[in-house]
């Protein structure tokens, strides 16, 4: 009877001692993410008083309502665009095998590599009125330079964000492509498959799981960039969420209604990350059956 | 059904040749099996039949249409893979459906043909299940109705049995043959494994090195092989050298002597005295007798030798047996089994010795 109690007690001790290994591991991630998130959130619903209130909602009603509906308009664009560019360049290089498909396998991925703020400064170079796209438009005659493209506006910051975020939603839905096996493929064009319907019928729906998961990741990035849009359109209207945060907090010192449209902000991506997390969880019960 | 027919087929990848000016012929309905060890080039042939590869020399035809360069989704040929390739996110009735759907068939007339596959293969009623609830056996009867549904001239098989428990691979082989000869579609089957190249072909293609060594009827490959590989590949053989030294053209019969001094008499029209020749007897073809017999059959070898070991197989004990410096193989029943050391006595018919010239 002793030995079995001293065995339980072992074996409680086993069973905590698990507990306290993950302990720095989890209070860093509650000092570091839990706690300003949940501060933020809490912050962004206390008034000039300290006493709980909606003020900070109504100011952004009042006065960044078009901007939060812009920055969702953008992610949403940008993402999606993003991803058709991402899924027709992967599909091309898992079916493709000459030397111009291992070039563009070779190069594609340096986007991933250079930080937003090299980006927008590409950008502003690249799209200015009198930037090398007009310019290059304006010498084959499909622009006047006296009257260049505006694209220094949602076109140009879209187009940004794609290139972007396109070569990093590739690198994971290719993955996605290649665990999908050639005999999959070859079934499908032995009854009839041309490559289109190879892609749209076959490799797409296979790969759904690397695809969620780009779009996921390249959504929450764009939400919650900054740089990109700041030095693209500034103060325009209307401008992004993170470019009035940064209004609110440097000209303001508004640290209420920043937090407001940073809650707006998490919002936004809470879909996302509970269909992520639904998703995750479901597959990994399903492999577990499967197992 | 049309015939396939393959000219001068050649493929590389690099410097080395998987396939090498091979020339064959498949006639309508017969199904021929490409049979040969791993790397000799039998599923490249394959998938350059299917049009997964281009060649790199010769000709494909299908009928008497030239189908070398056309993609795979233009030729009209059902493929079944070792790892069947359903696709996994579509249920069984959408798997077989997607070949039809991408022809435009009507809704109503895929329906029926659907139904007509799966019944074929015996799984009606399985329509709504995803392939991950199948066992092994169902999703390859789903992989060969899916082949089968969009009617093609011809059906590739790539070693579509190998995945699959041994007492199940042996229904399947009868499955497929039953089902290839009620259909009378011409096909090709991959596979490594001689026993199942020679339950479910017509005929069979032995290929070796990228190139092509023998075809003939089971039996034939069986019974005459044309080198030593192909006798080495299918059954149990065991080879000996010599010359031939003498010959009885009107009986036609030769007598192969080896370099110890041991003759033996075998059947042969057309080997003359003084070539050097392979003597191939499989170990089915073999008599032994623990003693001497005190008669010896008549116009037979006759011939003394000592057992080395012996290994019981259920049915049958596969002896090794050392006559003179040669090493046969015998088969021989489990009533009293012969113990390593004891002198043995084995008989051969002269019709049963196959000789391979050198």
């Amino acid at each position: 009877m002793a030995e079995v109690t001293a065995k339980a007690r072992r074996g409680r001790g086993g069973g905590f001692l698990p507990f306290l290994l993950l302990l720095p591991a989890v209070g860093l991630m509650l000092a570091l993410y839990a706690y300003p998130f949940v501060s933020s959130i809490y912050r962004s619903f206390l008034g000039s008083k300290g006493a709980l209130s909606v003020a900070n909602y109504a100011k952004v009603r009042e006065l960044y309502w078009r901007d939060v509906f812009f920055s969702l308009e953008i992610s949403v664009l940008s993402t999606a665009l993003a991803a058709l560019v991402s899924i027709a360049l992967a599909a091309y290089l898992r079916l493709s095998t000459g030397w111009f498909a291992r070039f563009i396998g070779a190069i594609y991925r340096f986007p991933i590599f250079i930080p937003f703020v090299v980006v927008a400064q590409m950008m502003r170079t690249f799209l200015a009125p009198h930037g090398l796209l007009n310019i290059f438009l304006a010498q084959i005659g499909l622009v006047n330079i006296d009257a260049p493209l505006e694209l220094l506006n949602w076109k140009g910051l879209t187009f940004g964000f794609v290139w972007k975020q396109a070569p990093f939603m590739a690198l994971i839905v290719l993955s996605g492509f290649e665990m999908v096996d050639d005999t999959f493929i070859e079934a499908a064009r032995s009854v009839g498959a041309r490559l289109p319907q190879v892609i749209v019928r076959i490799l797409i729906p296979m790969s759904r799981a690397s695809i969620s998961v780009a779009l996921i990741l390249a959504f929450t990035s764009t939400v919650g960039t900054f740089t990109l849009p700041y030095m693209l359109i500034g103060g325009q209207v209307p401008t992004t969420v993170t470019v009035d945060i940064a209004h609110r907090v440097t000209y303001f010192g508004d640290y209420g209604v920043a937090n407001a449209l940073g809650t707006l902000s998490y919002l936004m991506v809470l879909a996302l990350a509970i269909y992520y997390l639904r998703y995750t969880v479901r597959k990994g019960i399903y492999e577990y059956q499967e197992g | 059904m049309p015939g396939l027919r393959l000219e001068n087929l050649s493929k590389r990848f690099g410097k080395t040749v998987a396939v090498d000016s091979l020339d064959l012929e498949i006639r309508d309905g017969e199904i021929m099996t490409l049979l040969g060890p791993s790397g000799c080039g039998k599923t490249t042939t394959l998938r350059c039949i299917a049009g997964l590869l281009t060649p790199d020399e010769g000709e494909i035809y299908l009928g008497d249409e030239r189908v070398t360069d056309l993609p795979p989704e233009r030729r009209g040929v059902g493929l079944v893979f070792q790892n069947y390739a359903l696709w996994p996110h579509m249920t069984v009735y959408d798997n077989l459906a997607f070949g039809l759907q991408l022809r435009r068939v009507a809704r109503a007339e895929i329906q029926r043909r659907v139904s007509e596959a799966l019944a074929m293969v015996r799984l009606s009623g399985f329509e709504e299940r995803y392939p991950r609830q199948l066992s092994g056996g169902q999703q390859q009867r789903v992989a060969l109705a899916r082949a089968l549904v969009i009617e093609p001239k011809l059906l590739l098989l790539d070693e579509p049995l190998s995945n699959l428990d041994a007492q199940l691979r042996e229904e399947m082989r009868f499955e497929i043959r039953e089902l290839q000869k009620n259909l009378g579609i011409t096909s090709v089957y991959v596979t490594h494994d001689q026993a199942e190249a020679l339950v479910l072909s017509d005929r069979i293609a032995i290929l070796h090195e990228g190139r092509l060594v023998q075809v003939g009827s089971p039996a034939e490959i069986y019974n005459r092989p044309g080198n030593r590989f192909v006798a080495g590949f299918i059954g149990l053989t065991s080879f000996v050298e010599g010359t031939i030294v003498r010959q009885d053209a009107a009986k036609g019969y030769v007598v192969v002597r080896t370099r110890d001094g041991l003759e033996l008499c075998a059947r042969s029209d057309v080997l003359q005295t003084g070539q050097e020749v392979t003597v191939a007897i499989r170990p089915e073809h073999i008599e032994l007798y623990p003693e001497e017999p005190a008669v010896r059959p008549a116009e037979t070898n006759f011939l003394s030798g000592r057992v080395l070991r012996g290994a019981y197989l259920g049915d049958v004990v596969d002896y090794r047996i050392q006559v003179g410096e040669w090493i046969l193989r015998a088969h021989a029943g489990t009533g009293a089994i012969l113990k390593p050391d004891q002198e043995v006595f084995l008989t051969i018919a002269p019709d049963r010795i196959t000789l391979i010239a050198v």
